[in-house]
């Protein structure tokens, strides 16, 4: 397996194919088992393409005033987007052609999330969560929250919320919050750790914050350049490493102390702040991207080298996302100024150094 | 922030305050109107009649991001940061973005969301913050309501509008009110909020290049008197007749001035000896009393009917009387039995501050150099207590050392400096502004003074 290849040795990044979503790509999706890459840009199409060759399979036309967000269906055959006309579309991956729209009723489309399952389908609009079901029927219109809400993400059935006041968990099935995690604070990014242990934030005062989903005691993580809005998870849960600045640190979740008074790795590299991290499926490879649009990959925890063991030049576009593919094989990054870039990771052949 | 050598390319964003029916959204009509080929974004918190086709208008609510620290110069905007966010990703570009805040927002997030967040000082940089005033109706306000004093005191221009609701007293003493509020704001009368666009947009108001310009009235200190007039006088008894006016008494001290010296060079000496005259034990004198000029403070009983008070002049001479209160209050003339004695000088100084509550501006001027190392204790210290209620501050400093001009200007707690232009041939000296809440000017002047490098 890739891993094994890896571990230890320097990797190159090979730019092995590209396409154009049209404008500054927002948010980006893959459907690994159907091999489908979906990115939407702030004002442009929503361009659907092939993983391996990123060749376009359709492109559908933007939402007005612009795309906010895209998700794939577990079956890799819908793709759902949102947007500042506060609607939310669902498409064939194949043909582009519109099934449905779905009006959100809210003042816009901040995010939208499939369930894993492809059976639900949730979106955040303005203080709101909607959940709809496959056949488009509102199921839940959960809120309003004390603010806008700024980020969801799934874990099962389990639903949570960004928003400045509080986290707050809602319940497929259920009309109130399963549970409310009050901060005096603006959560911008949420992510549950895959182990559903955790869930972490990026906040807009320059801290991360842990929050132990059980109990809900939560840690705050201060000393970052800016606000926060990259977080990854290695797929084990014990990792989260984060952005914030120019130098991507990574906490260690393990034990009953969690982070509590860890102090975290921190991988000095980059000229420009870091814009996007992603941690590879398994083993824990992580890849970082810049503002001035330079890939790094970094293997430090088992290799613990601080140093990347792979790079790819900057192309002067800020990485907006980052994507592993399923056997972490490849990359896919996208910019600002709209490439959708694949790089094929593999263990270099000759030795330069 | 941009280097000195480098042109800011980052987008200006201009901030509209005002309390509603201010004339706001005739202003930003105007704006969006008139045939300028400027692209402009407009974000609308306070929804009004506004559209223009080419023009991008976005509506938002306002939301308050506090920060747990409990800071509040972290305290931004969080619509704006979303939806200006959002914006700076499109293909299309703005030459000009403008905010419309609510009637009764706080602009001290919004300018600060420009600050504290990295994304927002990328990109785009605070022009100016433009603030409309009711001219007859911000009276109801600006002693009551800090929403009105603020959006005053962050202003880089004020715009007076419906002043053809207001005579020309009342406008004027109106902005004396705001001047003494806000003495870096530009004050313009308007009709109709009828305004060259170059007045509100292209302000420059937080650009560190422009260098501040210090209207010299308000670098003045507070005085305890507002008025001296001065007049020549043959040996004699002259009288001083007053009517009811506002206040039950006045302090009045006089001066026979030495004619050595032209008549502004010798009040500035007598200002000194004066203003501890104020300070001094006073001498109650009621109707008919005698006024001698000796630096003595009077009080004048101002209770009865008729006012009618003598000053003694020994001699020929010049002589100078300050009074607490501008005599216009009190309609007050100076008789030669029946005949006014006419004034060869009058001059009105700037009264201290009556509210301690007070939104106000000081202004400091004082030569020589600086040690940066007190500076900075100075100046941090003083952020640290009093950030909160400092609303706008800038500088132009002369550091021990240093050739160029230090310029600086600062928001709550945030605080943006560099070195400018070298100082050439012009004296060095020091000039700053505060303009805040509850602000103690003589403590500030002493707090500054003892940051002079030793010589």
């Amino acid at each position: 397996m890739p891993r094994e290849r890896m571990s230890g040795g320097r990797l190159d990044l090979e730019r092995v194919a590209a396409a154009h979503a049209g404008g500054h790509v927002v948010d980006l999706a893959w459907q690994r088992e159907r091999s489908i890459v979906a990115a939407a840009s702030a004002d442009g199409p929503i361009l659907v393409t092939d993983a391996d060759t990123l060749a376009p399979r359709c492109e559908i036309p933007g939402h007005g005033m612009g795309n906010s967000s895209v998700s794939l269906h577990a079956s890799g055959a819908l793709v759902a987007t949102g947007g500042q006309d506060a609607q939310v579309r669902i498409c064939s991956t194949a043909s582009g052609v519109v099934h449905q729209t779905l009006s959100t009723g809210g003042p816009w489309c901040e995010r939208v999330r499939y369930h894993q399952s492809g059976k639900y389908l949730a979106a955040a609009t303005g203080r709101h969560v909607l959940v709809w079901d496959a056949d488009g029927e509102l199921l839940h219109r959960w809120g309003p929250h004390a603010s806008t809400v700024a980020d969801i993400a799934w874990y099962g059935d389990v639903l949570a919320s960004a928003a400045y006041g509080a986290i707050t968990t809602w319940g497929l099935g259920g009309e109130t919050a399963t549970r409310v995690y009050p901060w005096k604070g603006a959560s911008l990014r949420l992510l549950w750790s895959p182990t559903g242990r955790f869930i972490a934030t990026g906040d807009q005062d320059s801290t991360v914050h842990f929050w132990y989903v059980d109990s809900g005691k939560d840690l705050q993580m201060y000393g970052y350049q800016t606000k926060v809005l990259e977080l990854a998870w290695d797929a084990g849960g014990r990792y989260l490493a984060t952005g914030g600045g120019t130098v991507p640190v990574i906490w260690d979740c393990a034990g009953p102390k969690g982070p509590e008074n860890s102090r975290p790795i921190e991988l000095v590299y980059h000229g420009a702040p870091v814009s996007s991290l992603a941690f590879s499926h398994r083993g824990a490879l992580l890849a970082s991207g810049d503002r001035a649009g330079e890939v790094a990959v970094w293997d430090p925890i088992e290799s613990d080298r601080l140093t990347p063991v792979g790079a790819a030049a900057a192309d002067g576009s800020e990485i907006t996302a980052l994507l592993w593919s399923a056997d972490d094989t490849a990359l896919v990054a996208a910019t600002a100024d709209g490439a959708v870039i694949r790089y094929e990771v593999a263990s270099r052949t000759t030795d330069i150094s | 922030m941009n280097s000195l050598n480098e042109p800011d390319s980052r987008t200006p964003v201009t901030i509209l305050t005002g309390f509603l029916g201010s004339g706001k959204t005739t202003l930003l009509n105007r704006i969006l109107t008139e045939n300028h080929g400027k692209r402009i974004a407009v974000i609308e918190n306070e929804f009004g009649e506004v559209g223009v086709d080419h023009e991008l208008v976005i509506g938002a609510e306002e939301e308050i991001f506090e920060m747990n620290n409990g800071c509040i110069c972290c305290t931004v905007r969080g619509d704006l940061i979303r939806i200006l966010g959002k914006l700076m990703k499109r293909k299309d570009r703005f030459d000009y973005i403008l905010i419309e805040t609510t009637g009764m927002a706080d602009p001290g997030p919004v300018v600060q969301t420009f600050f504290m967040d990295d994304e927002m000082k990328e990109h785009l940089r605070v022009d100016g913050v433009v603030t409309l005033v009711d001219a007859r109706h911000i009276v109801q306000h600006i002693d009551t309501q800090s929403e009105a004093q603020e959006q005053i005191a962050f202003a880089d221009v004020i715009l007076l509008n419906k002043v053809d609701l207001v005579n020309d007293d009342e406008l004027a003493r109106l902005e004396t009110r705001i001047q003494s509020m806000n003495s870096e704001a530009r004050i313009v009368r308007t009709q109709n909020a009828a305004v060259d666009m170059e007045t509100v947009l292209n302000v420059g108001g937080f650009d560190l290049a422009r260098a501040l310009t210090v209207d010299e009235k308000f670098l003045e200190p507070e005085y305890p008197f507002e008025y001296s007039g001065v007049c020549r006088l043959a040996a004699g008894h002259y009288q001083l007749v007053l009517e009811e006016g506002p206040d039950p008494a006045m302090s009045v001290v006089a001066y026979r001035l030495s004619e050595t010296e032209p008549i502004p060079a010798e009040l500035e000496r007598a200002v000194e000896a004066v203003v501890l005259a104020f300070s001094d034990d006073e001498e109650v004198l009621d109707t008919g009393g005698t006024i001698r000029p000796d630096g003595t403070r009077f009080r004048l009983n101002l209770w009865e009917s008729e006012l009618r008070f003598i000053l003694d002049a020994p001699t020929d001479g010049r002589y100078v009387l300050f009074t607490e209160h501008h005599p216009d209050e009190f309609s007050a003339r100076l008789l030669d039995g029946d005949t006014a004695v006419s004034l060869d000088h009058e001059r009105e100084y700037k009264p201290d501050h009556e509210h301690d509550e007070a939104v106000t501006s000081v202004g400091i001027t004082i030569p020589g150099d600086l040690d940066p190392e007190r500076l900075n204790d100075w100046l941090g210290n003083l952020l640290r207590i009093q950030g909160p209620d400092i609303f706008r501050m800038k500088g132009v400093l002369s550091i021990k050392g240093a050739p160029q001009r230090y310029v600086f200007q600062g928001v709550h707690m945030l605080f943006d400096g560099r070195a400018d232009r070298p100082w050439g041939g012009d004296e060095r000296k020091n000039t700053l502004v505060f303009i805040g809440r509850n602000l103690d000017r003589m403590e500030l002047v002493e707090g500054f003074r003892e940051c002079l490098a030793s010589a």
